[in-house]
């Protein structure tokens, strides 16, 4: 009987404990909750000033939030322009792949925010935020992109541009609850030369990527430079930044990157020796092109069949 | 019947795999000379901060504690990561990421239990 009593003791605190503070977390989403608690370094109210609004068409939340981000971030671009970009018919909807290709269509680079903390900082910061939220059940959802844009910490307020309403005041909890329902994504769109507030070297290096897959070669070049001036030792900035100069015909500007590329990580700069090779080909360096093939060869990797077939190539020329 | 019209298939399938492996070497032995795209160079560097990240987490101090109290030796689960695939390492980076920042010990346990479990499934 006594070890009954050690038993119960223990299903009380480990089953009841849990499930009151599950029933906590219903009153207030936990995020919310520590934002009120600890803002940290967030001022306790922030807007945007400047956003232009597009009271949505009918379907049309994700062409005209994909206006607004756009337009706020220098380009002359209206709601009607963004649908053939992003809308989908057969869906009645706008799909989260098609926002992103269209930011890196129009150059803008499209960078994941993760949290809530980062979202209002992204605001505090006067940058706008796009925002995909359920507004209905989890088992019968109703999607909606809106457009964040103002906060108010004290008042437990978010500020959006949403539907038809301009700078639509919506209670921070709530706005959580419909943020998590849609499985949180939100996006900062921003002009080539902008990085978020505190940016992850990888989410910014893919963005930039998809402005240069996208053959916005010289907006992709500025991104690269931007990330490169961020850290200064990001070989895949530095890659990205010689790539882009040599589609862009700069080739001294490429070896330069190229040659910057090497000396973050000189013992895996096999790519950057290889692509060098193929720079100092087109300056006419024939010999100095043979010797970095060369050195891509011997540095070898993954990719080394390729590096090979350069030493062959430019070899025979 | 239906075992008749079967087998047809069956040969058919075979002969298109033999023609498939016949073929394959002939296309994916050659390797283009060209100007590495920074994609790929990009999606490696990505694969080695996972990987980094992943080593971090299990050097932390309090992540070995709960290892050892689990009876997995740190280190050994640490050796397990270099043998992990590329897609697994991003799953446990995911795990990672979601552990929310500067919460109490009690709530990393769970995901730690969850990394320990996919840890000792994956590899």
């Amino acid at each position: 009987m006594k070890n009954t009593g050690i038993f119960w003791h223990i299903r009380i605190r480990t089953v009841l404990i849990p499930a009151l503070l599950l029933l906590a977390a219903c009153a207030t989403p936990r995020e919310t909750l520590i934002l009120h608690q600890d803002p940290g370094d967030l001022p306790p109210v922030a807007q945007v000033v400047g956003v232009p609004f597009f009271a949505q068409e009918e379907y049309y939340c994700g062409p005209a939030a994909v206006a607004m981000t756009l337009a706020w971030s220098g380009l002359a671009v209206t709601q009607d322009d963004m649908v053939p970009q992003v809308y989908t018919p057969g869906r009645k909807g706008t799909l989260q792949p098609d926002v992103i290709a269209a930011a890196r269509r129009n150059g803008r680079l499209a960078v994941p925010v993760h949290s809530l903390h980062d979202m209002l900082a992204e605001i505090a910061a006067g940058r706008p935020v796009l925002v995909f939220q359920n507004l209905a059940l989890s088992w019968y959802p109703q999607w909606h992109y809106a457009v964040a844009i103002g906060y108010d910490l004290p008042a437990s307020r978010i500020v959006l541009h949403t539907g038809p309403y301009e700078n639509r005041t919506m209670s921070m909890a709530t706005f959580q609850r419909t943020w998590d329902r849609g499985d949180r994504w939100a996006l900062v769109v921003l002009p080539p030369d902008t990085l978020p507030v505190d940016p992850d070297e990888i989410d910014v290096l893919r963005a930039a990527a998809g402005i240069e897959r996208a053959g916005l070669t010289e907006s992709a070049e500025t991104a690269y430079a931007t990330i490169a001036g961020r850290w200064s030792g990001s070989f895949p900035a530095l890659m990205g930044l010689g790539n882009t100069r040599y589609a862009l015909k700069d080739l001294a500007g490429a070896e330069t990157a190229y040659r910057q590329a090497i000396a973050a990580q000189p013992d895996a700069a096999a790519p950057a020796w290889n692509n060098l090779a193929y720079v100092l080909l087109g300056l006419g360096r024939r010999d100095d092109a043979i010797a970095a093939a060369e050195t891509a060869v011997r540095l070898g990797g993954p990719d080394s069949a390729n590096y090979e077939a350069t030493l062959k190539e430019i070899s025979a020329m | 019947m239906r075992k008749y019209f079967r087998r047809p298939n069956v040969i058919a399938l075979c002969l298109m795999l033999s023609a498939a492996a016949t073929i394959q070497p002939l296309t994916s032995g050659r390797a283009v000379a060209a100007i590495v795209g920074t994609e790929q160079t990009l999606e490696d560097h990505a694969a080695d901060a996972d990987r980094a990240r992943v080593s971090e987490f299990l050097a932390r101090e309090d992540v070995r504690q709960q290892l050892e109290a689990l009876g997995v030796d740190p280190d050994e689960a640490l050796s397990r990561v270099d043998t992990m695939s590329q897609e697994e390492i991003a799953s446990l980076t995911s795990k990672i990421e979601a552990l929310p920042a500067g919460q109490g010990r009690g709530n990393n346990i769970v995901i730690i239990l969850l990394l320990v479990v996919l840890i000792l499934l994956l590899v």
